[in-house]
Parts: structure tokens; sequence; C-alpha cells
């Protein structure tokens, strides 16, 4: 045998070596400062040595990510985000490239806020265990703050002090989850606490429409424009130089844009879900839940200013979706999608654990199920058949189907069950 | 879920050790009268205002502390000091907790039948609010009593773990993550729990304090009369705050892990040293063994090797047997019999099913003898003392138990003797098998 011959451990190290260089972990604290009302934030970006050419532009995200008001991006009411898992595709069909997937997490404790992103081509990283991971971060640092505050309220340190001690422990917070991940392969294993019980309560069929012509500068002004933009000139789309600053131009990541919709529901689940949710019957709300996670156009560019060529055909669906909500109830949506010519199609099921209870086992299905169903939707329209067929053969065949409705048009439904429904 | 559990464990511990040392102060009280007598007017110095019944029990505790040896190198005015802040602390009526509220109840009862039964006894005639304060009291002590054992007990884990990293190479930054996150956070929530059980809302910096006494006791540090409450108070006058769960990780790292780290890695250096000393002249052995063998290696021996090494590995230099490790080593068992298979009859789907067996009580049941301790889950436990002695005796000398047992085990992991996926299921179940044993600290730790 020669020496030469890697033996599997070694091929699965240089492996791993290569994802951690080709994925990217961002994640930016931010602590609101009291006495002086702004908040700190503090970015850090770890990763992606082989994507990023260029250490300035590392930096300038960096301080652009320092610029992102957290606290209110994917901010809602009254649910908090915790985690979304996206899918991504390439709007190019380039198959030589490795294909992230996008997690992205957020949390706070008191006044500090996290938001975590990471771009990376693993797929088995274990979301809840993530999170208790972030959780965690954001707790430690909401400790040092608070206490190199209060120094700085007695006259103990200067703001800069305090703004040094908490950039190392971000520092040692950050770089040890990076380790975790991608040395030590952590946060894989199952986390063995007792999962909430969780009920699928309807289903969406969303229609996207693609849209891939918006151009991005990457030099000084950063401004995005839409192909049709006046202010570009014929020069700036032939050699794509910013009109506006003259900077570099590149292709801005595909957007996703609603255009049509579908329900599906049970019937007779309107009076159940009155009774727990006032707003629970309005169909915008149900979309909501999926708009108020569509990847932030802010963040998409900044990102890609990262590394063009690896974000710039990036299209990214929401896969996984976990909100709780203030009174300690789960809200979880799982998708699927499917592309069809220049039109993407995404089954949404959306789960609550608020309907999880016995009493109601007769007319929601349980969450497990519901990812099985996702699948069989899938699989069902590869294979030609149609959304009827699909349905009826299912275990939800006795729930209804609504009509495809224009996005524009929900504004004159007041329930889901107003919206016609496909009668056989 | 898991949270609410551990709370649990923790108020139940306390009420132990509550209900065991309230026990001990009065037998304490009745063998060491005069040891008592005589702490009573060094602890009176210090808290002229305590009640004679509460001198009393703060004297026992003091003496069982120092035969147990919970702080070390104590004088009785640095614990009276301790004592004075527990009182200051000590929760009100209202802020008392249930547990205390439920003893306190039962003693009434007792007390009134006592008065019932025999009016020759000469019970004190003691108001309500007094003796609920006597319970309290007695209550806040006995969590300051547990604390400063679980401290001694963590530190060692602690002070075994860095030296384990170390030994490891592991980079500095995990170090500092994992020893902070295994051992000081959970620390911090135990003590903290421990002194909520009584109903105190304790201040976090007086629980680092105890453990930074019991640090440097360890590294032979602390000056004279320093006690747990001095360091309290040199900690207050530089870190403002003393509440919240999100200050564990800030006074862990800034209070004590930056501090003493490097001094309690200077007084373990030599077992590190010796640790990686082991290390790399283990694996320059195996490396010359296995240059050696290389070149006569047949495909058949390199993949045995392989499940040789993982094994070696697990046992000789702490490398974690995970689950990926486990589906490999199935996975190489049931090649292996395979390939014995296809070598004696030409097929590796043999129809004699049973001679995968015998294969493999050939080829891997050796394994077990290799390394003793594996036995160790299917001795009975009675004969541990006649195990420990002699391992591999013990073995022949109980061949048939211990055989039914380890095929007992073998079937509870998915063994079964006529099967299609035969090979498999054999790989399979002894991969599981090692799993547990080599997940099982008793086995890692038994010294052969």
């Amino acid at each position: 045998m020669s020496e030469n011959i890697e033996s599997p451990e070694e091929i699965e190290l240089s492996m791993s070596e290569q994802m951690e260089r080709t994925s990217v972990n961002i994640s930016t604290f931010s602590a609101l400062h009291e006495s002086s009302g702004m908040p700190f934030n503090f970015p850090v970006i770890l990763g992606g040595e082989d994507i990023i050419k260029d250490e300035v532009v590392k930096l300038k995200v960096e301080e652009a990510f320092g610029q992102l008001n957290i606290q209110s991006l994917f901010g809602f009411e009254d649910q908090v985000l915790q985690s979304v898992i996206y899918n991504t595709f390439r709007t190019d069909n380039a198959d030589d490239k490795l294909t992230p997937y996008i997690y992205l997490l957020k949390s706070y404790t008191k006044n500090v806020y996290l938001l975590n992103y990471l771009a990376t081509p693993y797929a088995d990283l274990n979301i809840d265990a993530y999170f208790v991971e972030v959780d965690f971060m954001s707790r430690a640092l909401s400790g040092v703050f608070r206490r190199t505050t209060t120094q700085e309220e007695m006259g103990l340190h200067t703001e800069e002090k305090v703004h040094e001690l908490c950039k190392d422990t971000v520092d040692t917070l950050v770089g040890y989850m990076h380790y975790q991940i991608f040395t030590e392969r952590g946060m894989r294993n199952l986390v063995s606490q007792v999962r909430t019980q969780i009920a699928m309560i309807l289903g969406m069929f969303i229609e996207f429409k693609i849209d891939t012509s918006e151009l991005q500068c990457v030099g000084k002004c950063g401004n995005t424009f839409a192909a049709d933009d006046v202010t570009l000139d014929e020069k700036a789309k032939s050699e794509m130089i910013c009109s506006n600053c003259g900077g570099e131009m590149v292709k801005a990541p595909p957007i996703l844009k609603f255009s049509k919709v579908q329900y599906l529901y049970p019937p007779g689940s309107d009076d159940v879900i009155l009774s727990i949710d006032p707003n629970g019957l309005n169909p915008i709300t149900y979309l909501g839940y999926l708009s108020g996670v569509m990847m932030p156009r802010n963040l998409a560019t900044t990102v890609n200013r990262l590394s063009p060529t690896h974000f710039g055909t990036l299209a990214t669906v929401p896969s996984k979706v976990s909100f709780s909500k203030n009174d300690g109830s789960k809200i979880q949506l799982n998708t699927n999608y499917r592309l069809d010519g220049d039109k993407l199609i995404l089954f949404v099921s959306i789960s609550d654990s608020k309907f999880a209870v016995r009493k109601y086992d007769d007319i929601f299905i349980p969450a497990l199920s519901a990812i099985t169903l996702n699948r069989d939707m899938v699989e069902g329209f590869k294979k030609g058949y149609t959304l009827k067929q699909i349905i009826r053969s299912s275990i939800i065949s006795d729930w209804v189907l609504t009509d495809l409705v224009d996005v524009d048009d929900l504004g004159k439904f007041e329930k889901i069950s107003e919206i016609k429904s496909q009668e056989e | 879920m898991e949270e609410r559990n551990l709370q649990k464990e923790i108020t139940d511990e306390f009420a132990n050790a509550f209900t065991s040392l309230s026990a001990r102060v009065e037998v304490f009280q009745t063998t060491q009268d005069s040891f008592v007598q005589s702490l009573i007017p060094q602890i009176q110095e210090v808290l002229p205002d305590l009640t004679e019944e509460n001198l009393r029990d703060a004297s026992a505790i003091y003496g069982i502390c120092l035969t147990d040896e919970a702080i070390k190198n104590y004088e009785p005015s640095q614990f009276a000091q301790d004592v004075k802040y527990l009182v200051e602390v000590m929760p009100d009526e209202e802020a008392t907790s249930e547990i205390i509220k439920e003893v306190e109840a039962t003693k009434e009862v007792k007390a009134a039948n006592e008065k019932k039964s025999s009016s020759a006894k000469t019970l004190q005639e003691r108001t309500k609010e007094a003796m609920l304060q006597e319970t309290v009291f007695m209550a806040t002590l006995a969590s300051y009593y547990k604390s400063n054992s679980i401290i001694e007990s963590a530190l060692n884990e602690l002070n075994n773990d860095i030296v384990l990293l170390n030994i490891n190479g592991r980079a500095e930054i995990a170090i500092t993550s994992i020893l902070i996150r295994t051992h000081l956070l959970p620390l911090y929530n135990h003590i903290y729990n421990l002194y909520k059980a009584t109903g105190t809302e304790i201040d976090l910096r007086f629980i680092t304090s105890q453990i930074i006494y019991g640090i440097k006791n360890l590294i032979g540090e602390n000056s004279e009369n320093e006690s747990q409450y001095s360091l309290f108070s040199q900690i207050k006058e530089d870190y403002p705050l003393g509440h919240g769960d999100d200050l564990y990780w800030d006074l862990a790292i800034s209070k004590i892990y930056r501090i003493f780290y490097d001094k309690l890695k200077q007084l373990l250096k030599p077992k590190i040293d010796e640790g990686i000393k082991n290390r790399e002249e283990a694996i320059e052995t195996i490396r010359a063994q296995m240059n050696a063998k290389a070149p006569e290696q047949g495909t058949d021996e390199s993949l045995r090797s392989k499940v040789d090494s993982m094994i070696f590995e697990t046992i000789q230099f702490g490398r974690t047997f995970d689950g990926q490790r486990k589906a490999k080593l199935a996975q190489l068992i049931e090649s292996l019999l395979k390939r014995m298979a296809l070598k004696e009859y030409g097929v590796q789907d043999i129809a004699n099913r049973e001679r995968y067996t015998e294969y493999f009580m050939e080829e891997f049941f050796p394994v077990m003898l290799e390394y003793p301790q594996f036995l160790l889950p299917f001795i009975d436990i009675r004969f541990y003392r006649n195990f420990s002695d002699n391992p591999l005796e013990h073995f022949e000398n109980q061949k048939i138990y211990m055989m039914n047992q380890f095929w007992f085990k073998m079937r509870k992991n998915g063994y079964k003797t006529k099967t299609s996926s035969m090979p498999y299921d054999i790989g399979n179940a002894f991969a599981e098998l090692l799993y547990d044993i080599l997940n099982d600290p008793k086995v890692l730790n038994f010294e052969v």
C-alpha cells in the first residue's frame, strides 16, 4: 500500500475544512446603551476564507452589519422569531458551486439582541441545540453589558472601556460557537428535552415570481437598482458601472415576489380557531407569518457584497421557521418548494402548539405528519398529479381547498372560509 | 422542562441536607457540649444579637463543617462573619419558602403532642415567630454548609478537566468556554438554587467569593483572616451588580477564570506534563507498530486493526466514542464477517447463518478479554471485589454466567440468530454494546 493514500478520516477532515472555508458566520450583537440612547453594535464575521477575496470588503460588511437595526429586524408584535432555516437554489443553474443552507437565529435577553447569520453547506445542524447556544450568548453578553454600563454610570469606566470589554466577550462567545460548529462538529446531536406538542392547522400554496433583474452597486453608495430604473443609463447597464457613484455593479440576489395564494384548511376549524385567536381566521395573518421571515432585502444585499459570485445568484426560501409567542406557545412553519419555469411554488404548513389538544384531534393533524405531507405534496407535483389529486389521496383528504387568489386581492376577505372553495 | 427537573432536584437536595444537618446538630450539641460551649463566646463577639439557641446551632454547624472539612482553614470568627452576612439576607416571614413552612408545621404538631403527653418535659415557652426564625436560621446555614461541600467536589472535577483538556491539546478558546460552561455556570446555578430553596435571594457575588475561597485553598493562597465574607466585600468594591442569572458568565470569567486559571494550571502542571508525555509515547508506539506491520498487512487485517485502534484511542487517549464511530464500527464488523464467509465458502451470504456467530466469536470476542474492564457490565455485582482483583480469572470461573449476560445484552441490542441481515445485526449489536461500555464512566475509570 502506498503511503499517499489518505485514510477516510483524513479525507473527511479536508472536506470539512472545505465546508468551513465556504461557510460564512456573521453574528451581530446589539445592546441599547441607556445613557446615550444609542445601540452598541458588535458585528463579527468568521469563516468564508474561500469565497471572500477582499479583506477590506469584509470590514465594510462588518461595518454594515453594525448599522443594522437588529431589534426591528423580523419584529413582530406578539410573536418572537427564534430561528429560520432557508433552503437555497441558484437561479443560474450553476452546479459547480456549493449551495449553502442559511440559518438565521435571533435571540434577546433584557436589552441585548443577537442576530446570527450562518451560510453553510452543512445541512445537519440541530436547530434546537443551535438556538440554545445563541440564547446563551445573548444572556452572557447581557450580563457583561449590564455590569460594564453600571460601572460607567458610577464613573469607574469610560464608554470606550465598556465597548472594549464587551467586544472581548463577543469575540470569545462567537469564536467558540464557530469552533463548535466547524472544528468539533458540535450541535448535531438531538436535544433530549421533550418537544412541545404541535398541530398543523393550515396549509398554503403560494406562487412566487422570481425576479433576477435587480442590480446592486458594491462601490461607495451601495444602492440597488431595478432593471428599468430611469437613473441607469445604457453605459451603466452595459459596463456595469454605477451611475450614482461610479463604483462597480453586480447582480443583486434574486427577489421572490408573492403573486398568488391558495389555502387549505380543515372543515369546521372556524369556531375552534376563533375561540382561541380572534385574528386567527384572517388570510393575511397567515401569509404574514411567511412574508415576515422572507430574507430581509438589506441583509441579502449586504451579504452579497462579501462575495457576489457566491451569493449573487442565490435565492433563499424559508424552509423551517419557529416563533415563540408571548403566551409561551409555539408556531412552526414547514415548507417545501418546486420550481416551475420562472415561477416558484411553495407549500407551507403552519402548526401551532395551542391546537395540539386532544379534543381537537379530529380536526387538525400532528405536525410530524405534516412534514411527511409536505414531502408528498412536492413529490406528487413532480409526478404530474394535480393539487386536488394529491390532497384527495393524502391524510387530509377532507380538508377544504380554496381557489387561487391574487395576493393583492386578499384584503377583500376577512376569513379564509370566505374565499371560494374548489368543490368537486 | 429539564430546567424544572433540575430545580426540583436541587430543592430535594436542600431538603435532605436540611433534615440531616438538623439531626446532626442535635447529636453534636449533646455529644460535644463542651466544644460548643467554648465556641459560643467567639461567635457571640461578632454576632451579639443572636439568640442563645441560634448561637448553639451556629457553633455546632461550625464544628460539623470542621469535621467534614467542608471549609478548610477557617477560624470561628471568620465563620461568624459569614453567618452575620447570612443573617442579614435571611428571608423574612413572608419570603420564607414552602419547604421551611412545612417543616415548621410538623414541628409545631410535634411540640403540641409532646406538651400533651408529658408535662414533665420542660418545653421552653417560645413564641411562634422565634421558632420560625430558628428554623430559617438553621435552613440558611444548611444551604451555606451544603454549598461549601459542593464547591469542593466541583473544583475537583474542574481540575480533572483542566488536565484532560490540556493533555488533548484543545484550543484555548474551547478550554475557556468548556471549563466555564460545564463547571462554573452549573455551580453558580446550583448554589443559587440551594439558597433559593430557603427563600433567600443570595447575592451572586457572595457565591463568587465562596468559590474563590475554595480555589485559594487549593492553590494555598489564602491569607490569614480572609473569610468568604471579606472576599465578598472586596468584590463588591468594583463589581456593582449581584442579581440576575445573566451575570453568571461575567462573574465566572472576570472574577474567577481570568484570575485563577493560570494558577490552577500551574498547580496541575506535573499532571499535565505527565499526561502529554504518556500520550506522545503511546502514539509513537502505535505508529511504530503500524509501520512495522504495514508491508505484510492484508486487507482483512487492516480492517481489523481499524477496529482495534478505534477502541484503543478511546481507552487510552480519551477520545469520545460517538455515534459516528459506532456506526463505522458496525460497518467494519459487518464487512469483516462477510469477508470471512467469502474466504471459506466463496459467497458472502451463506446459508449457515450460525457460522457468522462463530466468526464473530473467533475474531471479535477476544477484544473483550484484551480489555478486561469491558467485562465489568457482565459480572454479578456481588463479585465486584473478586473481579477487580483478577478480571480474567474471574471470567474463567464465571464464564457461563457472564456469557449469558453478554448474549442477553447482544439480543437486547438487536442480535437475532436467524435473520437475513445477520452479519449486520451482529456488527450493529456489538457496536451498540461497545458504545454503552465505552461511554460508561465506571468502565473508563476502572484500573486494570
